[in-house]
């Protein structure tokens, strides 16, 4: 399968569907971008650069906080699929974060997200047509590779971590997951 | 308990008599105590033959010094003594001992009456025995009360402490880092000018009763203790804000947030109250789960605050068979007749002290004490 | 008791199953074997976490109560934080809801053979109660793994945070790896005075929990305390020591933080 369907357990009734395709061309990134701002209904989606998802449970993380805020009436962004984008940021500001982990034409790795009833195999046909692409398998080996880890550091503030080389992965989850916590606090 | 309480009973006679002199605070008091022999118990409680208190009180806005509450003492302390043996129908020969607080408390104060207490034992040939203060609190309120071994919590105007008994001491488990909760209060009162008589807490009390909005104030319980100084100087702000009187201070309005309504003194009073307590209760818990109990003892001045009483019975509702102890203002206000029983206590079991040994101090740690009339 | 704080808690953790670990003053601590939001969390034990709940006080007015739950959550959770970004171990936190007092973070620990978590109180019981074998107790084992503490405490100290509730039930033991737990009294302090009652209230713990051999455990921790104030990652880790090793003896004949003011 190349996309994967989140089912958190407190959420059963509200699917999450996660997909990751690589090598996308700047200029469609670009117009992803222009169409995101228009609030084009075709392109409803929470977009996401690769360069600070550190981990699936970085992700899930940011999915869950926000399905939550949503079901609680508590969401600081407009729409569920900002907050999934907002969630994954350590500054409590949404636009800052919407620029920092939101479509980056500059990186050609992007990762796609929707929270939806509809089938998830037409939201991925729908996708494919959008990305002009065909998604690659999400997981953390690939997420891995796919970090940009200086500026994981710098966003996340930790540069004077001690950090293990050995269990990277791991430990920048863990800080992410701390400081995404904190946020505000 | 298995101490031998009647080791230095007197040939012939049934029980004892102490006559107790408290002067610590601005509180002056004597009492005269019976204990007959053998262990104290629910079938053999000790018997308050007289209380007397007379206390100081000073105008609106001041406190009162050492120098001026020695003076008071000093004035007072013969009328009270005598007014006391009438009461309890003793003569001085009568007694056993002479009883009176060592410590902790003012320096002038505590002086004037240890010479009142010298002057009666030797009038009189009676050994002295000094007591300490908070262990007259504790003491007095175990025995009126009937709770065997609660969690205390002493709470006054010099003092705020928790305690718990373990291997012959009662051991401090949490205390203030400033000031004690019943200055900080009659403090505020002064700030308020709200009126000392009968007592700066009793009038801030009724006061919150009538308040309603709460004022946010800092929360500063620091793990087992607590620190109030600086919820003092903020509510002090905040009233110098509403109500000063100075000329350059615009009396600004503070508006409670969710009804609108301007804040008024008595939601200070009762904003002050809240936190607080809040703090104390909180210590108080913390204890109870260390040592494993359910009752709290309440003592000392500011435990007749009812609001004070009813929050920590909602505290202690929670826990199983949880119980909650507290005197009636007779024997949680300072009183002679809390010096005379633990007095009492000390002298059964042989503690006495020598002329030379009754020098008074202003620092005296509830924990210092060894308590030889306990060995559980 | 503590039933009704259960059905308090479970209103905001539906379909969670909950397993009652310990209840203290402030708050209780379930198990559960159920992740939030990940199957497979980057953590060693991927099928049992720890949920701490700090449950309403019913004799704090409201607002009060509010502040403080959320504040309490919040401060401990910025501690475990910042124990794991400096290296300190510590439990590792997954998740937090802070108005209503509830943090979720890592399952520590093994099961001893006797079944209990493996805390340093337990490990040290199992062997001077069940093995009762006072040359385990007074083994090599013991003194590392009492070292390896020493060392972690000064480590927190060093960085100016004090635990404040220093027992040898809040320190667990991983594969002879201590780690701290239980950060609600934590707080930030670069005074010897602060660090020197840290050490105090473990010293008096260790007495009051482990009499028989505690001499020999302190003075194994303060071996590993001494030795980590000398390692070059800290400065001035020597005279930093002086202090609080000074501060320590004062609080000892005092035997509390603050004489009286009477």
């Amino acid at each position: 399968m190349t996309y994967q369907e989140v089912k958190l357990p407190q959420f059963p009734e509200t699917p999450v569907f996660v997909s990751l395709f690589t090598g996308v061309s700047e200029d469609t990134l670009n117009t992803i971008k222009t169409e995101l701002v228009a609030a084009n209904k075709d392109y409803d989606f929470c977009f996401l650069n690769t360069n600070h998802v550190i981990s699936l449970e970085h992700l899930y993380h940011s999915l869950y906080k926000s399905v939550l805020n949503h079901k609680n009436g508590t969401m600081r962004a407009k729409t569920l699929h900002t907050e999934i984008i907002f969630n994954l940021s350590p500054i409590n500001n949404i636009m800052d974060a919407l620029r920092r982990f939101g479509v980056d034409p500059e990186c050609p790795d992007v990762i796609a997200i929707k929270v939806t009833d509809e089938p998830f195999e037409e939201v991925y046909k729908h996708l494919r047509k959008i990305v002009g692409a065909e998604a690659v398998e999400i997981n953390d080996r690939v997420l891995e590779g796919l970090i940009n880890v200086p500026k994981v550091k710098k966003i996340y503030k930790l540069n004077d971590a001690k950090l293990d080389e050995q269990h990277l992965q791991q430990l920048l989850t863990r800080l992410a997951i701390g400081a995404c916590i904190l946020r505000g606090n | 308990m298995t101490v031998d309480l009647d080791q230095y009973a007197k040939p012939g006679k049934g029980y004892y008599l102490a006559l107790g002199l408290e002067g610590s605070a601005n509180k002056l008091g004597v009492g005269i105590i019976k204990h007959h022999l053998g262990q104290l118990s629910s079938t053999n409680r000790a018997e308050v033959l007289s209380n007397v208190r007379d206390t100081y009180i000073t105008p609106p806005g001041e406190g009162f010094l050492p120098r001026d509450t020695a003076r008071h003492h000093r004035n007072w302390v013969v009328r009270i003594i005598k007014k006391a043996l009438v009461e309890g129908n003793v003569r001085g020969t009568d007694l056993d001992c002479i009883c009176f607080t060592q410590g902790p408390g003012m320096g002038a104060p505590l002086q004037s009456v240890v010479i009142a207490a010298r002057t009666l034992s030797q009038l009189w040939n009676l050994p002295l025995v000094g007591v300490n203060h908070c262990i007259g609190h504790i003491e007095m309120g175990r025995e009126i009360t009937g709770a065997h071994n609660p969690v205390v919590l002493y709470v006054s105007g010099g003092n705020t402490q928790v305690i718990a008994y373990s291997d012959q001491r009662y051991r401090i488990f949490g205390e203030t880092l400033d000031i004690a909760i019943g200055n900080c209060l009659d403090r505020f009162a002064r700030t308020l000018m709200i009126p000392n008589e009968p007592a700066p807490g009793y009038n801030i009390e009724q006061m919150a009763k009538k308040g309603k909005h709460l004022v946010s104030l800092p929360y500063t319980v620091k793990g087992m203790d607590l620190s109030m100084s600086g919820i003092l100087a903020n509510i002090d702000q905040i009233a110098k804000d509403l109500f000063g009187k100075a000329k350059q201070v615009k009396n600004k309005q503070l508006i409670d947030e969710e009804t609108g309504e301007p804040i008024t003194s008595e939601d200070l009073c009762f904003s002050l109250q809240e936190v607080l307590f809040s703090m104390l209760v909180e210590i108080t818990e913390r204890a109870l789960a260390h040592v494993n109990s359910n009752q709290v003892l309440i003592v000392g001045g500011v435990g007749s605050n009812e609001r004070l009483q009813e929050m920590m019975k909602l505290m202690i509702q929670d826990r199983k068979n949880g119980q909650i102890y507290a005197t009636d203002e007779r024997f949680c206000i300072d009183n002679g007749i809390m010096i005379a029983h633990a007095g009492l206590l000390s002298y059964r079991t042989g503690q006495t002290n020598d002329l030379w040994n009754t020098v008074c101090t202003q620092r005296f740690r509830t924990d210092e004490v060894f308590i030889k009339w306990r060995d559980d | 008791m503590t039933d009704h704080i259960i059905q308090q808690v479970q209103v905001h953790l539906p379909n969670i199953p909950l397993e009652v670990v310990s209840q203290g003053a402030e708050a209780l601590v379930f198990q559960t074997s159920v992740h939030p939001y990940y199957s497979k969390p980057c953590l060693p034990h991927q099928d049992k976490f720890i949920i701490k709940f700090r449950p309403r006080k019913p004799y704090r007015h409201p607002k009060i109560d509010a502040a403080i739950t959320k504040n309490r959550t919040i401060g401990e959770v910025k501690f475990m934080a910042k124990l794991t970004k400096l290296g300190i171990k510590a439990p590792s936190v997954i998740l937090a809801d802070f108005p209503n007092g509830i943090i979720w973070m890592e399952y520590l620990g093994k099961k001893l053979p006797n079944g209990d978590v493996s805390s340093l109180k337990n490990w040290l019981w199992y062997y001077e109660k069940v093995l009762a074998d006072e040359s385990l107790c007074l083994g090599s084992e013991v003194q590392q793994a009492c070292i390896n503490v020493g060392l972690l405490i000064g480590k927190l100290h060093l960085n100016d945070m004090i635990h404040g509730d220093l027992t040898s039930s809040n320190i667990l033991l991983e594969d002879s790896e201590p780690v701290l737990i239980d950060f609600g009294l934590s707080s930030y302090s670069g005074m010897a005075e602060d660090k020197a009652v840290d050490l105090y209230v473990l010293e008096r713990a260790m007495l009051s929990t482990h009499s028989k051999y505690s001499d020999h455990y302190v003075k194994w921790l303060l071996q590993g305390y001494e030795q980590i104030h000398g390692s070059k990652e800290f400065r001035s880790g020597g005279k930093k020591l002086v202090e609080t090793l000074r501060k320590l003896d004062e609080v000892r004949l005092r035997g509390r933080k603050r004489s009286m003011l009477g």
